[in-house]
């Protein structure tokens, strides 16, 4: 196992795109990071580029004590890595045999046949494939074809781990449980591991830490809670998971907290530094911190229902609120004719950034 | 880490810096072999079309005479002219009828129509050579149907030479390729269109006029310019049906001048000159309109069965017109050949079971020449097939899944010889074996035309390999590559096994397109170095009919034996 090193980091295509941009990260040994962003934004570029299948323009890689890459140096083919890889489409090789496929980076390496065996034997216990070895790829299921993959990359004990969506294939029920079956695996064997994903789930539950990336650059670097809890910016808490969005301003501020104008009400939210007296606010508030007032108060927002969906148990509504749509969640039904809502608001839960231009446009959807 | 896996370790580093070494030098040894074998004809033609003297003279001048005499030819604009409207006739026509008879198999209910579209594309497995002889037997001035109809019946005959007759057999030959991309865009095509069409009240004329052959357009452009390029090519029409009335193209001048005792080798090189730039221009153009992608046009469909427009009425004339034209265009020539083959003359006024003989095909096995022309065919096509076949998957693997930096420009290079016409490949082959000393050996043997051949039929190998290949996801490679393969290990342990078909397709491909070549070999070929297409050339220049007929039968029923032992034994499609 060995420590990851990644710094400034810079790829584009032909196209003349940066796919990956200025990105650095560290991991240390036997740590799982995930790179978590929305689709196109240069995860699977980023790994790709670890891997040694891309070769980036510039920035270092370091594994362990070797420099896989450096701008004047250059790279070092991905066969010399001794990186394991798994793809989002398994990538298992449809002619040879499960026993084969595991056993093609074990015969590249020069290891006599009886280690193989024996390797090959123990790798498929540890993935739980012990009777499938003589099958070929089309005769398994896809959890099964995931673990073949998995089994794979690891039987020749890799430096590091690479999986780019290895789960997304599979259905919600067996992506439940693989999630679980996988993280405990590598922490028993304490691989170092990149993971990548555009699922804040899988990223929330499994990682010791998580890389949010955004075009190309890192948005935000932290473990689960501190992405979770404290997101950097709109970007990341729209993304990890924050649905709605309001507009708010600054009334006054002492020390740490202030006072926060949302429509017609008034909230008191810790401020983060910069934001002054005055500002314009965009309040992250997760769907549990909006709910359909039971008493109308002081502290309650209120709001012009533009439509109500009856969800079974729960009403969902989708309002309007200072120039904003969120929707609030709500136990009772608002009569029909009744046009305004009353929503309350817990600022602990919510994350406040200033509003400049850019962020916000995205955010506020 | 272990002792062992130290050891290890260091095995594999020197494994990795053996091999680091072997994926460059393979994959630069494919770029050089591809360049050389696409230049080697060309060179000397561009050097040539410059100096005054033939280029085997040790006394040379360089010039531009020769650019300045072929500009004021008068003749040259005429073979310019004639050659135009030759390639021209031929695209249009077999164009025309490629499409029809594809949307009237392919979309409509006519009765008939699976037998009908195999009798069409017949052609495309035997040489236009053949086709050629057969028409001649069958409607030649002295054939068979022209006599029938001319002395027997009084009616005024017809005359097959000349140009109309040369565009007609020449659509013929070449309406295969038309018919089989049509079949291919419309098998694809949402049926539903017509459908709908249908239900917004256009009649059945209505719809296939206004929405089915609209949906050819990209197969129908691609067509041709395909047609009009293999138009600008052929020798065998032009020269059996134009050099008796004095038409002559591009091929036939350059065959005749090159025979001649004295020929003008600098003309020769400056008209090939020309026409090489048109057509590459062309081929550029082609690519311009129809992009990238449909170089590599795969002649296939997707599983799905298209509905048919319903005829109605119209279906059983429709079906007796497309009977009389299969037959007239395709089956009574060849049954004429047939026939020709095992009889001494054939004529109307002679019933042919009085003159029956096998002794056109004793002949053909009893002369050493005539018998070696087959072998040699058969050795070409078999070993030289391969070799190019591998060369092609070679370069289909460095251009498509490579990081090597010249895999665009090796992707071109190997597309190239599309615009070199077969005589051009020849001569200029040719002249690199006179001029480069130690090459006579490829002169006296038929590695000449194995190399021959093998530029000629590089493109269609590469887009018979490349869509195979294209079919095998990319992170295949990718996970052989971090599992710890080489370049070189990938492509022998995972891609090579998984892209067999593709490649056993190729090859079968090259094997019959290999068997029927001969317009690259009239010039390359010495005594012993026959093959059948030549044979059949001097056979017919003696005037012995008879040979000629048994030795195409012979031909046409090698390559039937292949199409149908790949099609049945190994579940391979020629031509889709
Ligand atoms: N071979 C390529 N040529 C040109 N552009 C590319 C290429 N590969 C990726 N890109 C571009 O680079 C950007 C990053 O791509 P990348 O595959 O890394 O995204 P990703 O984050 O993995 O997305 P996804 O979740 O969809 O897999 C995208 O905008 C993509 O269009
Ligand atoms: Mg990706």
């Amino acid at each position: 196992m060995a420590e990851l090193v990644v710094s400034n980091l810079v790829k584009s295509f032909q196209n003349g795109a940066r796919a990956v941009d200025d990105v650095s990260l560290d991991l240390p040994s036997g740590k799982w990071l995930t790179l978590l962003g929305p689709s196109g934004c240069g995860k699977s570029t980023t790994l790709n580029c670890i891997a040694g299948l891309e070769t980036p323009e510039s920035g270092t890689i370091r594994l362990g004590d070797r420099t896989l890459f450096d701008t004047a140096r250059g790279g070092i083919p991905p066969e010399a890595r001794d990186v394991g890889m798994v793809f989002q489409s398994y990538a298992l090789w449809p002619h040879l045999t499960v026993a084969r496929n595991i056993a093609f980076p074990l015969e590249l390496r020069g290891i006599p046949a009886r280690e193989r065996k024996g390797r090959i034997a123990d790798v498929a216990n540890i993935v739980e494939l012990g009777s499938m070895l003589e099958r070929y790829p089309h005769e398994l299921s896809g959890g099964q074809q995931q673990r073949v993959a998995l089994a794979r990359a690891l039987v020749y004990e890799p430096k590091i781990l690479l999986l780019d969506e290895p789960l997304s294939n599979l259905d919600a029920k067996l992506r439940e449980r693989a999630r679980a079956w996988l993280s405990a695996l590598q922490r028993r064997l304490a691989v170092t591991t990149v993971y990548v994903t555009h699922d804040q789930t899988e990223a929330l539950t499994m990682s010791d830490e998580i890389a949010v990336m955004s075009e190309g650059r890192i948005a935000q670097r932290g473990t689960p809670r501190e992405i979770y809890g404290a997101p950097a910016t709109p970007f990341v808490a729209d993304f990890i998971g924050t649905s709605n969005f309001l507009n708010g301003t600054v009334l006054s501020r002492d020390r740490g907290s202030g006072t926060v104008r949302v429509a017609d009400a008034e909230f008191r939210f810790v401020l983060p530094d910069g934001v002054g007296v005055g500002d314009d606010v965009l309040i992250a508030a997760r769907p549990a911190s909006l709910r359909v007032a039971a008493r109308d108060d002081s502290s309650t927002i209120h709001g012009r229902i533009l439509q109500r969906t009856y969800m079974g148990f729960r009403y969902e509504y989708l309002a309007e609120i200072a120039g904003a749509e969120v929707r609030i969640d709500g136990a009772e039904e608002i009569p029909d004719g009744v046009d305004t809502i009353s929503v309350s608001l817990t600022p602990e839960e919510c994350s406040l950034f200033r509003r400049d231009g850019h962020e916000s446009k995205r955010a506020a959807r | 880490m272990t002792d062992t896996d130290a050891g290890n370790a260091s095995q594999a580093h020197r494994d990795v810096t053996r091999t680091r070494l072997a994926t460059p030098l393979t994959q630069y040894g494919i770029v050089l072999l591809t360049v050389v074998l696409v230049v080697s004809p060309l060179l000397p033609i561009l050097y040539q079309s410059f100096i005054a003297q033939p280029l085997y003279r040790d006394d040379l001048d360089f010039t531009l005479s020769n650019y300045a005499r072929l500009f004021v030819s008068r003749a040259f604009y005429d073979i310019l002219w004639v050659t135009f409207l030759f390639s021209a006739g031929i695209a249009v026509v077999s164009t025309a009828m490629g499409a029809l008879m594809a949307v009237l198999t392919v979309r409509t209910d006519m009765p008939g129509r699976g037998w009908i579209g195999t009798i069409f594309t017949i052609p495309i497995y035997t040489s236009s050579l053949v086709l050629a002889f057969a028409w001649i037997t069958v409607y030649g001035p002295g054939g068979y149907l022209t006599a029938t109809w001319a002395n027997v019946l009084g009616l005024p005959a017809w005359d097959l030479y000349g140009l109309w007759g040369m565009i007609l057999i020449g659509s013929t030959a070449y309406a295969a390729i038309p018919y089989f991309y049509c079949t291919s865009a419309l098998t694809m095509a949402d049926p539903s269109h017509e459908q709908a069409a249908q239900i917004c009240g256009a009649g059945r004329m209505r719809t296939l006029w206004r929405i089915t052959l609209p949906l050819l357009r990209p197969a129908l452009s691609y067509s041709l310019l395909i047609n009009f390029v293999a138009g600008i090519e052929t020798l065998s029409i032009p020269l059996i049906l134009g050099e008796p009335r004095g038409v002559r193209t591009f091929s036939t001048f350059l065959y005749t001048e090159i025979g001649k005792t004295e020929p003008q080798y600098g003309l020769v090189a400056c008209a090939s000159m020309l026409v090489l730039v048109f057509m590459a221009l062309l081929i550029m153009l082609q690519r311009r309109v129809l992009g990238d992608a449909r170089r590599f046009v795969t002649v296939q469909g997707k599983a799905q069965a298209p509905k048919r427009l319903r005829l109605g009425p119209l279906r059983w004339p429709l079906a007796t017109l497309c009977w009389i034209w299969v037959t007239v265009l395709v089956v009574l020539p060849l049954a004429g050949l047939l026939a020709r083959s095992a009889v001494q003359v054939l004529t109307p006024y002679i019933s042919p079971l009085t003159v029956l003989t096998w002794d056109n095909y004793v002949q053909i096995f009893e002369v050493d020449t005539y018998a070696r022309s087959i072998w040699n065919s058969l050795l070409i096509a078999g070993v030289g097939g391969f070799f190019a076949a591998c060369l092609s998957l070679g370069i289909v693997l460095v251009a498509e899944r490579s990081d090597n930096p010249l895999r665009r420009p090796l992707r071109f290079l190997s597309l190239f010889p599309q615009a070199v016409p077969g005589v051009i490949v020849g001569v200029g082959l040719l002249w690199a074996f006179v001029l480069v000393p130690g090459l006579d050996i490829f002169r006296s043997t038929v590695i000449g035309l194995m190399i021959a051949f093998t530029m000629r039929y590089i493109p269609l190998a590469v887009g018979a390999i490349a869509p195979s290949l294209g079919a095998i996801g990319p992170e295949l490679d990718r996970a052989a590559r971090t599992s710890g393969a080489t370049w070189i290990g990938t492509v022998r342990r995972i891609l090579v096994p998984l892209v067999a078909p593709g490649f056993l397709g190729a090859y079968i491909l090259l094997f019959l397109s290999f068997l029927r070549e001969y317009t690259s070999a009239v010039f390359l070929y010495v005594p012993g170095t026959e093959v059948i297409g030549t044979t059949l050339l001097s056979l017919w220049v003696q005037g012995k009919s008879g040979p000629v007929a048994a030795l195409a039968v012979i031909q046409i029923v090698l390559v039937t034996a292949v199409v149908l032992i790949s099609r049945r034994l190994l579940g391979v499609k020629m031509y889709g």
